[in-house]
């Protein structure tokens, strides 16, 4: 009888620790769930958006035009080593005698190349002019594509609630048919939208009538798309072509003779970026001509573009880009100097502390490491603004770059990689220990071939949640990382340790409290949020796996 | 015979004595708490010599004594009293623990090998002694796990994990790795305290079969086992040896009462 209480009683406080323990890992699967689903609802609008910006891009003629601005930069790029290489050379010759004979025979022999860049100059001009033309055309169409947009929207909406058509007559064939549309029609149509009582619509008619003053600039969009690629073959190609022989000539039978060293390695490098620059011509030819305004972007580029894309370029004048390598290189590059740094360090002192340690230096060193995971993140970003990246300048050009934030991070991810392979490391059993040193084998070859082996994939989780901590880590990069968004240049061997970038955490706490709420810049936000959250998840998941193998063992 | 003095100090004069240790008075404690107290005995070389008592009284720790395990522990110090080993007094600072504990053995309670290969496992010792011939060290290893009656049924699986082996097996593992070191002494602490009647059979017949070449020291927790494999018996009662002799007398005519009340499961 009071046996069989007593169980009753025991089985009840079993199922209410069940729920308890249940209760609490249903709330945070719930939770995450939650923030997966939250996340992408926010996010994956991106593409459907990010698709319809780039079809607009391309209608209007703004693709075109960024064509001829990629094509004329990288002449520029090679105008400017040029006219440097003369400069450089000038200036040589000033710090000489003025009428020593070297002197002078070298000033002939780079006439032609002075005469070249001049020449070259003046049809430089030409064509920046001919492109801003081709750019305030591109602005003028994007800005009636829009309006056109708005105003099918707007019949749309009509239809939709059945309002009477009276002054808002016209139909979905004509608005793509027209060419223009006048002030005075906008502002009868607002009225029209302002008396059905769609305020909202009304206001956002009435606002185009604030940007555009009075009246509206006749656009005569299709035409112009057509002038626009003819007035590529008529005008741009010829001179294009003209330039390229000259480049040719002078770069193919020209071989001016420098008087610094520097020099002649310069103009090396100006054959080389020319020979690149010829080859991407005959690309650049056959898409101009395959331009096609009306043809849509393929759904993949909205995609590729995110995940491919190598500018992440907001409120542009042009043309917004958002792609995520820049941010996605740079939080890897600061993410790989932390560990670089943090790994030996942690694990270094991990098994310091676990093997070797007496009792007193263990309560010296663990408090302190611990205590590095209780400094906050800003008063981190500060140490490192005003006190290592003066350090820093003595490698780098600037004081805030990936090595400054990734020594700061360095620093955070230490505490994290250090207690979880410290824990790692005494999980081996003291009777393996004992059974190497009773062998004969001394304290470091018991650490080398029994501990660590035995301690591997505990240590291996320690590094990944030490890099999950690194990538996630907002403040400091925010603060240290330089914030410059561009790739970083791999090809410049170990100086690339040194670049400002911009990182994935950096952007979104940067740029999320100034974006229009469910704009395509939001979006893209909460896209490069999911990118974040789905390498930590992966790195979480991957290090669990590991310790729960070690478990099993 | 090599020596485990460290080369620089040349004090070694053969000891011809039957003994293999000798422990003098020796007092030791984990902190302030002295768990042996003035202990004298003799190992002798080629027997087997079982120390039995109740749980607590210090078996454990006179066994780690003996291989200087014991300074592992921050805590643990000798009081006083000293252990001899071939002649050596193995305390003195010019004894290297490392070389000490290459010539005796020991094997745990618990059945510890490395979570590494069977093979791995017997060759560790080799290993960390640096020898690099492959052949040698597959020699030993064979040799080895033949000696500890173990070859016949792992010869087909040197590459499995240890961890694959039934604890009798485990254990026979762990004696081999020890063998393969070629200790002169195995101290072995509750060998089979965790076997099944049978592995423990065939851990006992290894026992005896080893005692040819090697002196070794038992604890154990089974009186019939002590009296089954060894030649003499030593009982410790809370830290203090009470008695020690050949096995026959202790178990038919022990002297003390402490000891006889113990053999006849009084306490304990
Ligand atoms: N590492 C240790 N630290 C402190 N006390 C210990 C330690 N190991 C054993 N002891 C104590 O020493 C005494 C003897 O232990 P032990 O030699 O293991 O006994 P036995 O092997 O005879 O059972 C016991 O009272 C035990 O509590
Ligand atoms: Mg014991």
């Amino acid at each position: 009888m009071f046996s069989s209480k007593k169980s009753f009683s025991s089985k009840r406080k079993e199922t209410w620790i069940k729920t308890i323990f249940g209760s609490s890992a249903v709330t945070s699967i719930i939770i995450l769930s939650l923030i997966i689903a939250f996340l992408f609802k926010e996010g994956i609008g991106f593409f459907g958006q990010n698709k319809s910006e780039l079809d607009l891009f391309r209608k209007s003629g703004m693709e075109f035009s960024s064509l001829i601005t990629g094509q004329h930069d990288s002449q520029t790029l090679i105008y400017r080593y040029l006219e440097n290489i003369l400069a450089n050379e000038s200036k040589y010759a000033e710090s000489m005698e003025p009428d020593s004979s070297e002197i002078i025979s070298a000033q002939d022999r780079n006439k032609k190349l002075l005469e070249f860049s001049r020449n070259f100059q003046d049809i430089k001009e030409i064509l920046l002019e001919y492109e801003k033309d081709i750019v305030e055309m591109a602005a003028e169409t994007k800005q009636f594509i829009l309006i056109q947009n708005l105003i099918k929207e707007l019949r749309l909406i009509a239809r939709k609630h059945k309002l009477t058509e009276e002054d808002f007559s016209i139909s979905m064939d004509e608005i793509d048919k027209r060419k223009k549309f006048s002030s005075r029609e906008i502002e009868k149509w607002s009225n029209y939208f302002f008396r059905q009582g769609f305020e909202d619509e009304a206001k956002s008619l009435s606002a185009l009538l604030i940007n555009y003053d009075t009246s509206l600039a006749p656009f005569y969009y299709y035409d112009r798309t057509t002038e626009i690629v003819e007035s590529y073959s008529i005008t741009y190609q010829p001179l294009i072509r003209k330039q390229n022989q000259e480049f040719e000539e002078i770069f193919k039978n020209f071989n001016p003779k420098f008087s610094l060293k520097k020099s002649v390695e310069d103009f090396r490098k100006v054959k080389i970026a020319f020979v690149e620059y010829l080859n991407t011509t005959e690309l650049f030819d056959k898409k101009i001509k395959e331009w096609n305004p009306e043809k849509p972007y393929p759904l993949a580029d909205a995609f590729s573009s995110f995940f491919l894309g190598r500018d992440w370029i907001t409120n542009s004048a042009r043309q917004d880009w958002y792609g995520v390598l820049p941010l996605l290189s740079g939080s890897l590059l600061i993410t790989l100097i932390a560990l670089l740094l943090a790994v030996p360090f942690g694990l270094g002192s991990a098994i310091y502390v676990s093997q070797v340690a007496n009792t007193k230096e263990k309560s010296l060193i663990k408090p302190a490491i611990e205590l590095i995971a209780s400094i906050p993140s800003i008063l981190i970003g500060f140490f490192g603004i005003s006190m290592l990246g003066g350090w820093i300048t003595v490698f780098a050009d600037e004081r805030l770059n990936s090595l400054t934030a990734g020594c700061l991070l360095a620093l955070m991810a230490v505490p994290t990689i250090f207690s979880l392979a410290e824990d790692a490391l005494n999980n081996v059993s003291l009777r393996l220990r004992e059974a190497s040193f009773a062998l004969g084998a001394t304290k470091l070859q018991t650490c080398l071939r029994v501990v660590i082996p035995s301690a591997l994939s505990g240590m291996i989780s320690a590094v990944l949640l030490g890099f999950g901590r690194v990538i996630g880590e907002t403040m400091v990069v925010l603060l240290c990382a330089g914030n410059r968004i561009a790739i970083p240049d791999f090809t410049e061997g170990f100086s690339v340790l040194a670049e400002p970038v911009h990182t994935m955490t950096g952007i979104i706490a940067q740029e999320m409290g100034e974006v229009e709420y469910e704009s395509i810049h939001y979006r893209a936000l909460f896209m490069v949020g999911i990118v974040l959250f789905l390498i930590t998840l992966g790195i979480n998941f991957f290090a669990q796996n590991l310790t729960h193998k070690i478990q099993n063992k | 015979m090599t020596s485990f003095t460290k080369p620089t100090v040349k004090k070694n004069k053969p000891s011809k004595s039957l003994n293999a240790i000798e422990v003098n008075d020796l007092s030791f404690a984990y902190g302030k708490n002295e768990v042996l107290n003035s202990i004298s005995l003799e190992i002798l070389r080629n027997k087997v010599t079982s120390f039995i008592g109740p749980s607590g009284c210090g078996k454990s720790t006179l066994l780690r004594c003996f291989n200087r395990m014991n300074e592992l522990l921050e805590n643990a110090r000798i009081i006083k009293g000293s252990v001899v080993v071939e002649g050596h007094d193995i305390y003195e600072k010019t004894v290297d623990p490392i070389e000490l504990r290459k010539r005796i053995g020991m094997v745990f309670q618990n059945s510890n090998p490395f979570p590494k290969t069977i093979y791995q496992n017997v060759a560790y010792g080799l290993k960390i002694q640096g020898v690099k011939s492959k052949r040698k060290i597959d020699e030993i290893v064979e040799n080895s796990l033949i000696q500890a009656a173990l070859w016949d049924e792992v010869k087909d699986r040197l590459n499995a994990n240890a961890y694959e082996l039934s604890g009798g097996q485990q254990q026979r593992l762990c004696i081999a790795r020890t063998l393969a070191v070629e200790p002169e002494i195995i101290l072995m602490d509750e060998p089979c305290s965790s076997l099944d009647p049978v592995a423990t059979a065939r851990v006992e017949e290894l026992i005896l079969s080893l005692k040819e070449q090697y002196t070794i020291v038992v604890v154990t927790h089974n009186m019939q086992q002590a009296g089954r494999i060894s030649d003499l018996t030593a009982f410790f009662y809370l830290g203090k040896l009470i008695e020690f002799d050949e096995t026959k007398k202790i178990f038919i005519n022990p002297k003390m009462k402490q000891t006889e009340d113990y053999i006849c499961g009084k306490f304990g």
